[in-house]
Order: C-alpha cells, then sequence, then structure tokens
C-alpha cells in the first residue's frame, strides 16, 4: 500500500474544496477523474463501512408533562 | 444569423467602444470599412468555443452571455450589452479557436468587424492593443476563477467585478508568499504552479500540505484577523492571483454558499484541540459494540462518537493536522475516510467541544427570513425557565424514599398496586359512571380532581428523576414553561445518555409507573371507599392517568413514549434524523425512483406523524360534540354550534401541522447542513 498516495488525495480533499464536492458526490468518480491510481488495498479502506451517524450531538432529554394530556 | 450589407453607420458605433477612445478617425473608417451588421435570435451561438473563427463583435443592441464549458453544463462568464466587445481575444492572443462561447440572451444586433482588419488596425496601435490585452487578460482571470477556483459559484456580475480587482503576482522557486506570524490581509488562488505549506514547530519546519493550481491559501488570517498560522513557499515557479480582504467579504456577500466553503477550507485546514473539561465515558453494549459518549459537564452537552471519532477525538491535542488524523485513522483501522474526519471535527466544532477556527458572524451573513420565523414561533410557543443544581435535591429524595421502589420487593408492590387496581377501576365503572349522572356530583369531582392532577403531573416528573438516579445519572435541571399552549413540567435526564439501554428506558419509564401506581392507588379507593363522591373522584382520577399514560406512550411527540422508542430501538435523536431524511432525501428518492427500502422506519414515523394530526383533528369534533356542544348551542346563533367545533378541530389540526412543518424544515437545515461536510458511508 502506498502511504504517498493516500497521503497525496488526503491534501487534495483537504485543500480543494471543488474535489471535496466532487468526492461527497461520488468518491470512486472523484478520485478517477483526479487521476488518482489506488491499488485494491485502499480501494477497500476508501469503502469501509463508517456510519457518519454514529458521530452525533445528543439532544437533551427533557422528559416534560404538560398541562394539556 | 441575418447578415446584411452595413451602411456608413458603422463609424459612429465604433467610436463609442471604449477600447477603440485611442483610434485615430482614420482607423475607425478602415474598420467601418470591414464591418458588417447582423441580427441574433434569442438563444442563437454567435461564438463556439473551441470554434475557428477571428472575428471581432461589437453589441449593438440586446444582451448576450459569455459562456465557458464546465463538467456539468455551460458556465457563465459574463453578460454584454450595447457598445460591449467580444471575439477580440483570438486576435491579440494569435488563435483560431474560440476561447468562451457567446450565446444571444435576447434578439441582438451585432457590427461584425473582420479579423484581418481589425488585427491591421492594432497592430498599427500599440497603445490600442496594449489595452485589449489588458482586457484579454481580465477574461482570462475570470475564466480561471470561474472554471477552477472554489469562488466559481460567483454570479456574472460580482465575478467581473472581482476579476477586475484581483492582481496576479509571480513568485520564482523557494520563495515564500507568505510568513507564519505575520499579519495578513490578502489571500492568494494559485494559477500556476506548485506551493508547501509549511509549519515551524520548536525550531524545526514541518511540511502540512503541497498546493495546486486552483487551491486557495492565506484565508485564515484575511478571514478571522489572526497572524498567518503556518508559511507558504512555491517549490516551483508559480502565477497566483491576488485577492484582498475587502473583495473577498463582497464576494461572499453575494454567494452565500461562499463564506461555508471558506469556513470548511479553514477547518480542514486547522489543528484542533480538545476543550478544557470535557469527559469521555465508555460501555460496551450487551452485542460487544463499544459506544463513547463525550460529556461537558460545565455546558450539559452530551456527544456520541463512533469507534473511529473516538480515535479522533483522542488525538484533538492542537498540534495534530486533520491530514495527520486522516492518515492515523488509515493507518491504524485500514479506514480511508477524510470525509468522515473533517465531519467529526465540523460537528464537534459546531457544538463547542473543541476550538476551531470560526468565520465572524458578519462574513457568514444573516439567517433566512424563513429561519428567523421559524426560530421566532419556536421562541413564543416553547418557552420555559429552569432551575439549575437539583442534583442533591434528587439525590436526597432518592435515598430516603425513592430507593426502595427500585428494589424487588419495591417492583413487585408496584406490579400488584397497578394491577390490582387496575382490574378495580374496571369494576367499579358502572358505579362510577352512574354516580357522575348527577350535575351535583360532577362539580364536586371536577372541582376535587384539579390538585390530585396537579399533584400526579409533579409527582410523575419526580418519578423520572428517581428512575435516573436508580440508573446512576445525575438530575441538574427542573422547569417549567408551555409547550404549543399547554403549560408544563420538566425534568432534565441528558445524563442518562451515559446509561446503558434498560437503564434509559427505566429512567423513560418512571413517570409513567409512578401514573400506573396512582391510578392504582386511585382504583382501590374507587373500590373500597363507602362516600360515593369520594369514590366518584377516586375512579375519574384513575381514569385521567391512565389516558395519561397512553397519551405519554404516543412516540410521535417527544413524550415519555419517544424516548422510550429511541431507546428501544438504540437510535439517538430519532426524530430530528427521520424528520430530516424526510425533509432532505424523499422527495429526490421519489422522483428519481429509488428504492425506499433501507429507509423503512423514516418512512413509517413520517407516515404516523401525517396520521396522529388526522387523529387530532377527529378526536377533537368527537371530544366537542360529547361534551362542549350543548353548552355552546345555548350562546350562538341556532344551528352553529356543529361549524364551532369544525373550526375548533381544524385549528388544533392546523397548529399541530404547522408544528410539524417546522420541525420537518429545522432538522432539513440541520442535516444539510452537516451532509456539506460529511457523506454516509455503508
Amino acid at each position: 500500500m502506498s502511504r504517498d498516495a493516500v497521503a497525496e488525495l488526503v491534501d487534495r480533499y483537504l485543500n480543494d474544496e471543488a474535489f471535496r464536492m466532487a468526492f461527497a458526490r461520488d468518491p470512486d468518480a472523484a478520485i478517477v477523474a483526479a487521476g488518482f491510481e489506488l491499488d485494491s488495498e485502499e480501494l477497500a479502506a476508501l469503502h469501509a463501512h463508517v456510519s457518519a451517524h454514529d458521530n452525533q450531538a445528543l439532544k437533551p432529554r427533557v422528559t416534560k408533562y404538560s398541562f394539556g394530556s | 444569423m441575418d447578415v446584411r450589407s452595413t451602411p456608413s453607420f458603422a463609424a459612429p458605433i465604433l467610436a463609442h467602444v471604449w477600447q477603440f477612445r485611442a483610434f485615430s478617425a482614420g482607423t475607425l473608417d478602415a474598420l467601418a470599412a470591414n464591418a458588417a451588421r447582423e441580427t441574433a435570435a434569442r438563444g442563437a451561438v454567435v461564438l463556439r468555443e473551441g470554434a475557428a473563427g477571428t472575428d471581432a463583435f461589437v453589441v449593438i443592441d440586446g444582451r448576450l452571455e459569455v459562456q465557458i464549458a464546465g463538467k456539468s453544463g455551460p458556465l457563465p462568464l459574463a453578460v454584454l450589452g450595447p457598445g460591449d466587445l467580444f471575439g477580440e481575444v483570438a486576435i491579440l492572443a494569435g488563435v483560431e479557436g474560440r476561447t468562451a462561447s457567446v450565446v444571444a440572451l435576447t434578439p441582438a444586433t451585432l457590427l461584425r468587424i473582420d479579423g484581418a482588419a481589425f488585427a491591421q488596425a492594432i497592430q498599427d496601435d500599440p497603445h490600442v492593443r496594449t489595452e485589449l490585452e489588458a482586457v484579454a487578460e481580465r477574461m482570462a482571470l475570470g475564466r480561471f476563477i470561474k472554471s477552477a477556483t472554489l469562488l466559481g459559484d460567483l454570479p456574472p456580475g460580482a465575478l467581473a467585478q472581482l476579476a477586475e480587482r484581483v492582481r496576479v503576482r509571480r513568485v520564482a522557486a523557494g520563495e515564500a508568499v507568505i510568513r507564519q506570524g505575520e499579519p495578513g490581509e490578502e489571500c492568494f488562488l494559485i494559477r500556476t504552479g506548485q506551493l508547501d505549506v509549511i509549519v515551524s514547530e520548536d525550531g524545526a519546519e514541518r511540511r502540512l500540505a503541497t498546493l495546486h493550481t486552483g487551491m486557495l491559501f492565506g484565508e485564515a488570517a484575511l478571514l478571522t484577523g489572526a497572524p498567518r498560522n503556518a508559511t507558504v513557499r512555491a517549490n516551483a515557479e508559480s502565477e497566483l492571483v491576488v485577492l484582498r480582504r475587502d473583495d473577498v467579504l463582497a464576494a461572499m456577500s453575494s454567494e452565500r454558499e461562499l463564506a461555508e466553503h471558506l469556513e470548511a477550507l479553514m477547518q480542514a485546514r486547522s489543528r484542533p484541540r480538545r476543550r478544557e473539561g470535557v469527559q469521555l465515558h465508555e460501555r460496551v453494549t450487551s452485542d460487544g459494540a463499544t459506544i463513547v459518549t463525550l460529556k461537558d459537564p460545565a455546558r450539559g452537552k452530551y456527544f456520541r462518537l463512533s469507534r473511529e471519532g473516538a480515535f479522533v477525538w483522542n488525538r484533538l491535542d492542537g498540534y495534530h493536522t486533520l491530514r495527520d488524523l486522516t492518515m492515523d485513522l488509515f493507518l491504524e483501522y485500514k479506514v480511508l475516510a477524510p470525509d468522515v474526519v473533517m465531519g467529526v471535527i465540523r460537528h464537534l466544532a459546531a457544538e463547542d467541544f473543541i476550538e476551531l477556527e470560526h468565520l465572524d458572524a458578519t462574513a457568514t451573513g444573516a439567517p433566512s427570513r424563513r429561519a428567523r420565523m421559524f426560530g421566532a414561533l419556536r421562541a413564543v410557543m416553547e418557552w420555559s425557565y429552569s432551575l439549575d443544581g437539583c442534583d442533591a435535591f434528587f439525590s436526597g429524595l432518592y435515598e430516603h424514599f425513592g430507593r426502595h421502589a427500585y428494589t424487588r420487593a419495591g417492583l413487585a408492590a408496584t406490579i400488584v398496586i397497578a394491577a390490582g387496581g387496575f382490574a378495580a377501576f374496571v369494576a367499579m365503572a358502572q358505579r362510577s359512571a352512574g354516580t357522575l349522572l348527577h350535575a351535583a356530583t360532577v362539580a364536586r369531582v371536577g372541582a376535587a380532581l384539579i390538585p390530585l392532577v396537579v399533584l400526579a403531573i409533579l409527582l410523575h416528573e419526580i418519578g423520572h428523576g428517581m428512575a435516573a438516579k436508580a440508573s446512576g445519572a445525575r438530575v441538574d435541571r427542573v422547569g417549567l414553561g408551555w409547550f404549543w399552549f399547554r403549560a408544563m413540567l420538566f425534568v432534565d435526564t441528558s445524563d442518562a445518555w451515559l446509561a446503558n439501554r434498560r437503564q434509559r428506558m427505566l429512567v423513560d419509564a418512571g413517570g409513567i409507573l409512578v401514573n400506573l401506581v396512582l391510578a392504582g392507588v386511585a382504583g382501590y379507593v374507587a373500590l373500597l371507599a363507602p362516600n360515593l363522591t369520594v369514590a366518584a373522584v377516586a375512579w375519574v382520577f384513575a381514569l385521567w392517568s391512565y389516558v395519561a399514560v397512553l397519551r405519554n406512550l404516543n412516540p410521535l411527540l417527544e413524550y415519555d413514549g419517544y424516548y422510550l422508542l429511541m431507546d428501544a430501538l438504540e437510535r439517538p435523536n430519532l426524530r430530528g434524523l427521520s424528520l430530516g431524511w424526510i425533509a432532505t432525501e424523499l422527495w429526490p428518492a421519489l422522483r428519481s425512483g429509488k428504492s425506499l427500502r433501507g429507509h423503512r422506519f423514516e418512512l413509517f414515523y413520517a407516515l404516523g406523524a401525517v396520521a396522529y394530526i388526522g387523529v387530532v383533528v377527529v378526536w377533537a369534533l368527537f371530544a366537542y360534540r360529547f361534551t362542549a356542544q350543548g353548552w355552546v348551542a345555548r350562546i350562538v346563533p341556532p344551528g352553529s354550534a356543529p361549524a364551532f367545533g369544525r373550526l375548533f378541530a381544524f385549528t388544533l389540526g392546523g397548529l399541530a401541522l404547522f408544528r410539524l412543518c417546522s420541525d420537518v424544515w429545522t432538522e432539513g437545515a440541520r442535516l444539510r447542513a452537516r451532509e456539506r461536510a460529511v457523506i454516509h458511508k455503508g
């Protein structure tokens, strides 16, 4: 696995807003269009399951009772 | 396109083209002799990008748009009107291919100038050539900004204005453009070349990133007023477009999203640091998954992190960049997710769990009118006043009384009282109904019921607090207020986010258990009381308690049933995420024919929320008909009492619908803001 290729991709993601938006729409297409070549292991890492919804602010738990009940 | 022979009217038109003001009368006459008038219909392509041609044009009347090809269609660069010159760039650059397309926005009349005659004219007058080259350079800068940078979404007018005001700077390899620690009033777009971002720490230099064509740098100091946080040095001969602070702010006011892009860029290059005092709690679920929750005790805020989120959190020391974090995550877990790292950082920053640079509020612009309207409405409809520092009170109450209820014996007693009391309530239904047929009894029962209901609501909230203490959670806040036309009491059991699922569900059910016990006791009283009025009061109170339990179990509003469902499913913020999905993804999915199979739950929740509004209307109609209609009929014109009922029911339904729409919009806006930085994988 080439760490340099991955680092270059990460650099591009963090510094190029247009690439970042393209990556958000379709990571594979954005990577190909930008000329990056990832090997199978790197592609597997790119597609690894990560749920962004697990990172979230938790709303206050306010157990309320209204008088109209 | 209609081409006709040109009379001598061309000379005065050419004399009004400002680029030609230095031409002699003879030169203008020579150009006029080689010019022809022509018309273009709306939508006609006068010049096509890449096509051959050297003729220049002057707009006599009408409007035309200069466009360049973009990945997803033509990008507008500028709008031309009477007196504007176009098509001269090919002659100046000495190329055959057009560098942009020009399309008629309205029917237009043009003066076409023969390319050879135009070339001869500017060859005879170097001063005009220089002026035209400057204009062509501005156009080229506009094209570059439009097609290759994050400023590309600016409207044509703002883009043209910006291109007028920027300047170009060329730097040699090894030359520093900005230096760490210096103040900054300019930022830079890389037109050609390559530059390194370098930070000096403890006397040593560290390269943070290498920047290429189209990228922007220097924006952080410009937008925050802080000194430059890094040095940027050319590692090859480079050409930069220099933007001044005022011009960037003007561009941001023209294009709202630009502020968001710039903030995202600034944060992507930051080195975030955890806020002091935030605690990290870990627990393992029954299926072996580790759940990490952050708690900020000072603000009473909580944040849930995934495995990857926790990994990132532990490295937010003000030293690691997002690049470091993404690479560390990749090497540790074989997960390549710059989007997730950035999403975690931005979301933590939005909730103030980390220190991160933000744009000044004046730079981001005022919130939209709709946001202000919903915000103001919520402030009026959902007001509350709370008392902090109540945990000691609840702890004391729990130690002396509450803890007995959460022993095996206590729970067994609860079940016996609730079940036996319910049986008594059912058994006494007929007798109590008979007692309540007397109007005098109804009035006495009503008067006795009011303090009992108030006491029951108070005990309901204390029940939540006791359950929270039994689960090891703090209860730091109690309060009162109103919630959509209803007065309310509440306790804040947010600390239960740190508890396991069973404990959280116990906290959710704590109030309902109290209601069931009270209803059970009332059922026994109704059965055993010798006085018929006392028995009737007890029975009606039990009835009210059971209705209250059922209403609290409704998961479609944020009452106890909602929390029970959310915790049972282990889906925090269930309502917000479901309504946010409805706002952002349902319509696009329906339009594109995408399967909704993966979103059944969100769909079910939304349909339930809409169906609930229908239930409210039907319930109100029935309740009015069987309780108030008779009274209303005595004071309103004959025959109009049912209409008042319909008005009442549809007003209630309308308010419920308005609230649902407000929630959908608010959650949708929240989710969209988050989606801009995060994508969902898997």
